[in-house]
């Protein structure tokens, strides 16, 4: 139910991609979804997907887990991939009353679907191998010089650290007064809409009592320890700093981009 | 007799299939029969609050069943709402619940889901305060003014207004003084004497459990330790520090007096037993 969701989720472990810094972590993310626009034809797509294996592979997550965040996504791929075989210009194929099924079209949708895919494993493997503190850690890091120009950047992401700590704690408090309430007789599967939105007070009221709790209590704990938002002077617990893993992963994707850029002058049997 | 509940080879399995798989109870076996008064121990994680939730019907069992009067609660056609009204369960912290604007309005809750007249309803929360001790003046007073404990009372007087055959309370004392919670027990056992229900209470303190229960159910690693009569758990007291559990503070003192020699059982829970077994031992040595 509400614990199947998986994207944002992060899984622990101890892989050269869950060691990488955060901070040139994200700036791959960024590089490899341009690499995934930079590539035209089917060498290109290849290399790209044995490099997105090769990649899984090496983050020790097993790969059901990343099929399992593009399964919401499913009726988006099916539908583009549709759209893309019937809304292509080409060669036609096939031809029946207003539809036309050409050879680029067909072209399109596996090349489309391949790269939605690839861009959802991308975005998944930051997320599977980050945990979301170190994440938004990288984020204020990397946007640090935004700071210069009056962008309250550690704001932000301070902001951004809290809510994504809470949301595994306030899932798991929905499923908790879900069942207390399921436990003195609520109903939340059946009837009309308005029957439906009423049965929610039940849950929705006591969330917001607690969630109002929490940051009550957040907000005290955090002015006891001396919290002033981003004052003057203030340092980092954690200081990041590149590793030669770091430097050989850039390396590496920028290598990437070349070789992309090259096989996309490189056709097999026209595509 | 035929048990009112019974476990078999229930496992539940939490994330199944995830890294974060991690069995939760494993192989229970159990039965339990009208007007048992059972304590639930073990520690954290030990699965007590999993099993709980399989006797109302709020879990799924992974693999095993879990009967109600003799039929299987996840067979096709067994309601689940009927078994949520015949086994009411207090969660832990029960008072984070309440969401109604006046508490009894809230007491209601449960028994109109339940279809209920309104004339019904009235009586039982009449009824369900007094079992929890409240004053009958808080009744239009809204819940979120109370303090904690009379708060947890209110969520627990929504179950008991609910009329269950079998009452589950996870922790029903967590967080409370001393005061408030023998207070909180004393109302549970006077609420079961009078509705002749089955009384299951989880609880970390033996004290508590001593007190009041009839059996005792240990939790551990998942599985069911021990489960047999108060005084026959706590004669086993070396398995229960082994696991790392306390046994009563009077059980502790009989059994350090054992050890040093004198003649006095090691299964004393109450002090009522104790006197008498201390009146025993003199006695004993002055003839």
């Amino acid at each position: 139910m509400i614990k199947d969701i998986t994207i944002g989720q992060y899984f622990p472990g101890d892989s050269v991609i869950h060691r990488l810094d955060p901070r040139v972590k994200i700036v791959l993310a960024i590089l490899y979804i341009a690499f995934l626009f930079i590539i035209q034809t089917a060498a290109a797509y290849l290399f790209a997907l044995a490099v997105t294996f090769i990649l899984v592979r090496l983050t020790k997550i097993p790969l059901k887990m990343y099929l399992r965040g593009l399964k919401p996504l499913l009726f988006i791929l099916i539908f583009t991939a549709f759209l893309n075989v019937f809304y292509s210009t080409g060669e036609p194929l096939v031809k029946f009353w207003i539809f036309t099924v050409t050879k680029e079209g067909i072209k399109n949708a596996i090349f489309m679907m391949l790269r939605i895919f690839m861009l959802v494993i991308a975005t998944s493997m930051l997320t599977y191998t980050t945990s979301p503190i170190v994440l938004t850690g990288g984020l204020e890091r990397l946007l640090s010089p935004l700071a210069k120009i009056k962008i309250p950047v550690h704001e932000f992401s301070m902001m951004m650290t809290i809510a994504l700590r809470f949301i595994p704690t306030i899932l798991e408090e929905t499923d908790k007064i879900m069942n207390a309430q399921k436990a003195r007789g609520a109903d939340f599967e059946t009837g009309g809409l308005i029957k439906r939105a009423k049965a929610l007070a039940p849950i929705l009221i006591p969330l917001f009592i607690s969630a109002f709790r929490r940051a009550d209590d957040l907000a005290t704990a955090m002015e006891c320890r001396c919290y002033t938002g981003s004052g003057e002077g203030r340092t980092h617990y954690v200081s990041y700093s590149m590793s030669s893993a770091d430097y050989v992963s850039l390396i590496v994707l920028a290598v990437m981009i070349a070789a992309a850029i090259l096989l996309n002058f490189v056709t097999v049997m026209g595509f | 007799m035929d048990p009112i509940l019974k476990a078999e080879n229930l496992t539940y399995i939490y994330g199944e299939g995830t890294p974060f798989e991690k069995t939760a109870i494993n192989n229970i076996n159990l039965e339990i029969f009208s007007n048992d008064f059972i304590g639930v121990i073990g520690r954290t994680g030990s699965g007590k609050s999993t099993l709980i939730q399989h006797f109302n019907g709020i879990l799924r069992p992974t693999s095993g069943t879990i009967r109600y009067e003799g039929s299987d609660c996840w067979a096709k056609g067994f309601s689940r709402s009927m078994l949520r009204f015949n086994v009411g369960l207090v969660f832990q912290y029960p008072e984070y619940q309440l969401f109604e604007e006046t508490v009894e309005k809230d007491i209601a809750f449960g028994p109109s889901n339940m279809g209920i007249p309104a004339e019904e309803i009235e009586k039982r929360i009449t009824e369900s305060l007094h079992f929890v001790g409240l004053d009958d003046t808080l009744r239009k007073r809204s819940p979120f003014e109370l303090s904690g404990g009379q708060k947890r009372r209110v969520a627990i007087a929504g179950i008991m207004a609910m009329d269950p055959k079998v009452l589950i309370l996870d922790e029903p004392t967590a967080g409370l003084d001393p005061k408030g919670r023998d207070e909180i027990l004393q109302r549970i056992s006077e609420y079961r004497a009078e509705k002749k229900s089955t009384v299951i209470i989880v609880s970390h303190n033996m004290e508590d459990i001593s007190r009041v229960c009839s059996k005792v159910l240990v939790m551990n690693n998942s599985r069911v330790e021990m489960f047999a009569p108060v005084n026959e758990v706590f004669e086993r007291s070396e398995e229960l520090c082994a696991i790392g559990l306390n046994v009563p503070q009077i059980t502790r003192v009989f059994i350090s007096l054992k050890e040093k020699g004198f003649n006095v059982p090691s299964s004393v829970y109450t002090p009522e037993q104790a006197c008498n077994a201390l009146l025993n031992a003199i006695g004993g040595e002055n003839a």
